[in-house]
């Protein structure tokens, strides 16, 4: 094995944490990035970003 | 940019409310839609995508219903700005689909001629036609189309005729306008302002005249509808057959999900321990088993009961039924000072209080639409389904109890008429103290009987599959890792496990054992104990993780046989009556939920109201917890 389960158990807590810090964050960076997305043409992508994941 | 605009050009469906749009947008989009928000605002943005033979795209845009631009509600003023193109970053549309009850031309055709005068191609969705004809319509197309001067395709939505015919007319309306804008400028804003009374009214005249010269016999009501609804309205058989329809939902839920539930719980089972077999005792292992398959798989469980509920709410809400209830509980929603288009933010705070919230958009009195915010937490959302069908499984004997009903039945009803009967009573008080105000009226339109649609429950029940596999995927699993990691850490030394084994398990020294045996105080005098604390917290995020956090406490606390056997039969061995009963009463009333409070906030624009619901519905689940565990004890089943 090339890390031990007890260091897997910690990366998989360290990313579940970056998950849900992008999700608690997407307020202050989703208008910026999808602006700068829709200038680069990238319609499509920053739609999805916009709309996609705010659904309930 | 302007590659990938032309290549999907957006549509509008618009029309009244009840006129037939989603039911016509689901045969349009079929599974391709995309559910999401308004910048900005709650009202919910409904996209479809139509892909064409040339390769373009239609995307599809359903619009809130509204009864003309002049909007009076802000689900309306939705509507009215996005076919104004005043919404940023909506373009406006390139064309509209008005979807016309043909039923009911006569109060339709008022928005068409509105719409008109908006510079957008437009095309006629006459729809339920079927029905129409049934009841003696009988409509010359040509002239029709002729006097309105837009192409009007006869359409039934439900049985997906005439969506062809639709597309190929807005195609060519596109077409057409596109050709022409080459040699115009374009702008994308329209201009509207307020019509005159006196335009109202020869709008109106105008509908009239059209009416005239195109029908050769105009609709007779149905019979039908008037006979069931002699019955069905009655005020007394009405309101039994609504009770008796209640219960048979609530039987439902647990005679037929039984097992399909079973199937789910055994499948989840044996994956545990497949997966425990393939892995080296450690903590992954024990992450995987006890935290993620333990967690998310007691919450999975309980999807075949959550659509056999949706199922019984989307037949209901299609046949016509439901605007029936909504009218027959105006009486009691009237008498408790609620306004009686609260009944529908209620009805689908049943599945969940946050478009329940949202929906009292409709509600234009501020004071109204405050009160119904405050009372809509109370009513049982689906996310209570998995905590009640636990406990009531675990602890109610199933035996015959009234007829074909039997006694968990009875007990899930009961606490299902609890969160009717909470919301209304709090709205009564509510009305009388922080909310006072006059009584409000109500007026409604109740549309006629009709079959409902096995398409349209299919695509009803897919998406609510989804958004439960959706929420079990992201939120429980993280919150389940979450317990999991907390009841798990920190680790006991070798040195201290071997003293302290013989004791108490790890558990207790945990993070998570710690915060449980620190809030036990506080919930020994509902019955709980410190591990339905360690699950009570997580629940305030979300309510069914409160059945995973018991999975894997239990879990991690338990030895290897002890995983394998059912929550329910864990419970059942170690918790009385008494304990089980005052947490499905604290469940009943408590503000568990995080999103909820984060919507009121939006909502009501402040957070005072969220604090107000926080401290109000913890308050009464303390006190109906309290007074549930004392009195059960009393009667000696708490021991």
């Amino acid at each position: 094995m090339l890390v031990s389960q007890e260091q897997a158990v910690f990366g998989l807590m360290a990313l579940l944490g970056l998950y849900w810090l992008q999700r608690g964050t997407r307020w202050l960076w989703v208008g910026p990035v999808s602006g700068w997305l829709l200038k680069r043409g990238k319609v499509r992508l920053a739609m999805r970003l916009r709309f996609g994941k705010r659904c309930h | 940019m302007s590659v990938s605009l032309q290549s999907s050009s957006l549509i509008a469906l618009a029309g009244l409310p009840n006129s037939g749009k989603t039911s016509l947008f689901n045969a349009l989009t079929g599974s391709r839609q995309k559910v999401a928000n308004y910048p900005g605002v709650t009202v919910e943005r409904k996209e479809g995508a139509i892909p064409l033979p040339d390769g373009r795209v239609l995307r599809v845009l359903d619009l809130p219903g509204t009864y003309s631009l002049d909007a009076r509600t802000p689900d309306e003023e939705i509507t009215r700005d996005v076919l104004l193109g005043r919404i940023q970053g909506e373009a406006p549309p390139a064309a509209l689909i008005v979807v016309v009850d043909a039923t009911n031309l006569e109060r339709n055709l008022g928005l068409v001629l509105e719409l008109r005068e908006l510079k957008v191609p437009l095309v006629l969705a006459l729809n339920m036609m079927d029905l129409a004809k049934k009841r003696g319509l009988d409509l010359d197309l040509e002239t029709f189309s002729n006097e309105l001067q837009i192409p009007v395709i006869p359409t039934v939505a439900v049985k997906n005729t005439g969506t062809d015919q639709i597309v190929t007319a807005v195609n060519l309306a596109i077409d057409r306008v596109a050709q022409e804008s080459r040699s115009k400028t374009k702008t994308g804003v329209q201009t509207w302002s307020k019509p005159e009374a006196s335009a109202v009214r020869d709008r109106f005249n105008e509908v009239d005249r059209i009416l005239r010269k195109s029908t050769r016999r105009s609709t007779a009501p149905s019979l039908w509808t008037e006979r069931l609804d002699r019955l069905f309205l009655h005020p007394i058989f009405g309101l039994s057959i609504l009770a008796l329809v209640l219960a048979l939902i609530f039987q439902a839920i647990f005679s037929w999900a039984s097992l399909p539930a079973d199937w789910i719980e055994s499948g989840v089972s044996a994956f545990g321990v497949w997966v425990g077999s393939l892995m080296a005792d450690g903590p992954l292992k024990d992450l995987l088993v006890n935290g993620v398959i333990s967690g998310v798989g007691s919450v999975v469980v309980f999807l075949p009961q959550i659509l056999i509920l949706f199922a019984f709410i989307l037949v209901l809400e299609d046949s016509g039924y439901l605007a029936r209830a909504a009218f027959m509980m105006d009486r009691i929603m009237g008498g408790v000072g609620l306004h009686g288009r609260a009944f529908i933010p209620l009805l689908s705070s049943y599945a969940c209080a946050i478009p329940g919230i949202l929906s009292t958009r409709t509600i234009a009195n501020p004071r109204d639409r405050l009160a119904t915010i405050l009372v809509a937490p109370l009513t049982t959302c689906s996310a209570r389904l998995p905590v009640y069908t636990l406990l009531v499984g675990a602890f109610v004997p199933d035996r015959p109890f009234l007829g074909p009903f039997r006694t968990q039945g009875a007990v899930l009803f009961a606490l299902y008429l609890l969160g009717t009967l909470a919301p209304l009573t709090m709205a009564w008080v509510f009305r009388r103290t922080v909310l006072k105000g006059p009584k409000p009226t109500l007026l409604m339109e109740l549309p006629t009987y009709k079959m409902p649609s096995l398409r349209g429950v299919v695509l009803g029940l897919v998406e609510r599959t989804k958004i439960f596999l959706r929420r079990a995927g992201t939120v429980i699993l993280s919150l389940s890792v979450l317990v999991w990691f907390l009841s798990s850490y920190p680790k006991v030394p070798a040195q201290g496990q071997q003293n302290q084994a013989s004791v108490m398990p790890a558990i207790h020294s945990s993070y998570a054992g710690t915060l449980g045996h620190a809030v036990e105080p506080l919930l020994r005098p509902l019955g709980f104990d410190w591990r339905v604390g360690i699950a009570l917290i997580p629940g305030f995020a979300a309510r069914e993780v409160m059945v995973s956090a018991l999975a894997t406490v239990y879990a991690i606390e338990g030895d290897e046989a002890t995983v394998e056997s059912a929550l329910s039969e864990r419970l059942a061995a170690s918790w009385t009556l008494a304990t089980a009963l005052s947490l499905m009463v604290w469940y009943v009333f408590a503000p568990q939920c995080l999103s909820t409070l984060a919507v009121v906030r939006r909502e009501t624009n402040s957070w005072r109201w969220s604090i107000f619901l926080l401290v109000y519905m913890t308050a009464l689940a303390y006190l109906a917890s309290f007074l549930t565990y004392r009195l059960v004890s009393g009667f000696g089943w708490g021991g």
